[in-house]
């Protein structure tokens, strides 16, 4: 139990804010080696999941889980730098999805899908992908298979493996997100003045920044745990608890900003959208929470 | 950052889990609720304290363990578990002793941590007035230098475990003139002193740990002054933070938990619920070893170890509230759950309330924690 960064995390932390401030966040998660971490490094999901902090705390929406965590965990070699997106065919009540076509994370842009299935992986390279209005920034896609799969991983132990993988590294980038938000609300309480002082000078609103940095550092380790572990309950308990929290932190941080929070402009609601976005993929707090539940009765 | 025990935080773990196995077999103890404040047994003291498991965080020169604060929580987590009665040692072996090593003398140390050590002595601790609650800093009880030392007199109350402990560690003004944090000091007060009154409260479960002190012109001699004359406040702090981080904090219910666990089966909604304290008590649980981590790094965990409580204690309540839920009408009953849920709602109340009300500890957070 040791919550300092090592030199190699602390280097990793640095280079990770690096690119997710670059100009171009994909070239330089690929530049950097990163998209193929996972095949050359037995610590990759634990710097993923630092570079996933720090794309969340960006707001910047990559298709990282698919192309550096879910090909090579199924496929044991790397995406060639492609953009993947992931459905996930099985959603958390064990029923298929509709015909409408498959919700897929980075789906908009993606140039291959992987399908997520019971207990089987499919590759798909033709597909119609159309994002979802209102949050298509996040990548989030309704795609349509058009062919039939051009290869699959038949193994079920990988499949559950990219699953717990992919929810971990998505729980590393909730927690950047809502770290970020509550950074930004404690300087913005402490910026904004109303009734002739900084409004953190009202004790609710001290308060509520307090939570929301609770919040933030309770995802931090959860998420850190997670993408350190090989315990299936660790991700299990991050991205259930994660996953609620990161409600709590939107409405909490939306309170405290107040209007300007709701604007396009400020830079609130791009990390409101990615957490919302988020906070479904790879299992949602309530499917966790009974997965866990159901472990531990 | 290695969220793992190392080999020989495992090897601590397998021999206290070995220890209460053995202790649990031979029936000298019943899990319950609390038990880390209410379970009041000497013996149970003493075998952990033959086993070096008192003052494990202290230096080995005054006969500690020498080991980590992550250490002991790697010990502490399964005697919580476990419902064992630690009330004896805790608040000396959490906090006063930390004190002592921290600001006492080199005499005070000699005269006072070995009979910590050894199991031997209980100490409570004399903070609150009925004035000075969450306003610590209102304590009106005042200590005025006496031949050899110094006369206390004043008004302790919630001091849980008065009348079973040896010594009070007691916060007085002595500075007649300051205000505030200024001019307090600590003093350690032998309770069987001439001019103590220990007067019983009983709380809401009808059970009595907690007490009313009266000091009336206690005299003790000088070396009773822990640290620093007027420097008080600073050293109080410290100490709350090691009242403030542990994990009884949110493990004073687990064997309500254990029996919640039991009684899940195959209700998918109670499978949710159970998953979702779970894993809210799992990420507790490293904002805790995170403030000993801190403690670990030599200073005392402050806003962190406010964190860890006021998270910690919210789950701690939730979980009596969804066993509730769960026993319907039961609730009232005192066997449901094992016979553990009626004793937790009835002291549940309190979590949020000792060590630090989360009112109070959030604006910790807020003033020192984000600077606001």
């Amino acid at each position: 139990m040791d919550f300092t960064l090592t030199d190699d995390q602390g280097a990793v932390t640095e280079a990770a804010a690096q690119v997710a401030g670059a100009a171009d966040p994909w070239g330089a998660l690929a530049d950097g080696g990163w998209l193929d971490i996972l095949l050359e490094d037995d610590r990759g999901l634990g710097y993923l999941g630092l570079v996933a902090e720090a794309l969340g705390a960006a707001g910047v929406a990559v298709p990282l889980v698919g192309t550096a965590v879910v090909w090579p965990t199924l496929f044991g070699g790397s995406a060639g730098g492609r953009r993947v997106g992931v459905a996930d065919a099985v959603d958390g009540d064990g029923a298929a999805s509709g015909s409408s076509g498959l919700l897929c994370e980075d789906g908009v842009g993606a140039e291959v899908v992987v399908v997520l299935g019971d207990g089987v992986a499919e590759i798909h390279e033709t597909f119609a992908a159309e994002g979802i209005a209102g949050l298509e920034g996040d990548g989030l896609a309704r795609v349509r298979l058009e062919g039939p799969a051009a290869d699959r991983c038949k193994d079920p132990e990988l499949v559950a493996e990219a699953r717990r993988r992919a929810a971990a590294v998505t729980a590393a980038e909730m927690a950047g997100a809502i770290d970020r938000i509550a950074t930004m609300t404690a300087a913005y309480v402490t910026e904004r003045q109303q009734f002739g002082r900084p409004i953190s000078a009202f004790q609710v609103v001290a308060h509520g920044a307090a939570r929301l940095a609770t919040l933030a550092e309770a995802a931090t380790w959860a998420a850190r745990l997670a993408c350190t572990s090989a315990d299936p309950s660790d991700t299990a308990a991050a991205k259930g608890w994660i996953s609620a929290a990161s409600a709590e932190a939107v409405a909490l941080g939306h309170q405290l900003h107040g209007a300007i929070g709701f604007t396009e402009e400020y830079g609130l609601q791009r990390l409101s959208k990615r957490l919302r976005t988020l906070r479904f993929a790879f299992g949602d707090d309530r499917f966790h929470h009974r997965t866990l539940g159901r472990r531990s009765a | 950052m290695n969220l793992t025990f190392t080999e020989e935080q495992l090897a601590l773990r397998a021999e206290v889990a070995a220890f209460l196995d053995e202790e649990r077999a031979a029936g000298s103890f019943t899990p319950r609720v609390d038990a880390w404040i209410t379970g009041f047994d000497r013996g149970f003291t003493k075998k952990m304290a033959a086993r070096g498991w008192i003052g494990l965080t202290w230096p080995s020169r005054y006969g500690g363990g020498g080991r980590s604060y992550v250490d002991r929580l790697c010990m502490t987590e399964l005697l919580l578990a476990a419902g064992a009665p630690l009330a004896a040692h805790w608040f000396a072996d959490r906090q006063m002793g930390p004190s002592i090593l921290a600001h006492g003398t080199e005499a005070q140390k000699e005269r006072y941590l070995p009979e910590i050590l050894a199991g031997e002595v209980t100490y409570c601790i004399g903070m609150s007035e009925p004035q000075a609650g969450s306003d610590l800093a209102g304590v009106r009880t005042r200590a005025v230098p006496s031949d050899p030392g110094w006369r206390i007199t004043g008004h302790k109350i919630w001091t849980s475990l008065a009348h079973h402990s040896d010594y009070i560690y007691v916060l007085a003004r002595t500075d007649p003139a300051s205000e505030r944090h200024d001019g307090l000091s600590e003093f350690i007060v032998p309770l069987r002193s001439e001019g103590v009154t220990i007067s019983p409260i009983h709380d809401m479960s009808g059970a009595h740990h907690f007490n009313e002190v009266f000091l009336d012109e206690v005299l003790v001699d000088g070396d009773a002054l822990i640290g620093t004359e007027g420097g008080g406040w600073r050293q109080i702090t410290g100490q709350l933070g090691y009242e403030r981080a542990g994990l009884e904090r949110f493990m004073s219910t687990w064997a309500l938990f254990e029996a919640m666990r039991a009684a899940v089966g195959d209700d998918e909604r109670r499978q949710e619920e159970l998953g979702a304290l779970e894993a809210a008590a799992r990420v507790a649980r490293l904002l805790v070893f995170r403030a000993a981590a801190v403690a670990d790094s030599g200073r005392p965990p402050d806003h962190e170890a406010a964190m860890a409580k006021v998270f910690a204690t919210d789950i701690e309540q939730k979980m009596v509230e969804v066993a509730s839920q769960w026993a319907g009408r039961a609730a009232r009953t005192g066997e449901a759950f094992g016979g553990h849920l009626l004793p937790a709602w009835l002291i549940a109340p309190s979590f949020s309330i000792r060590g630090g009300t989360n009112e109070v500890l959030r604006g910790i957070i807020a003033r020192r924690g984000l600077g606001l």
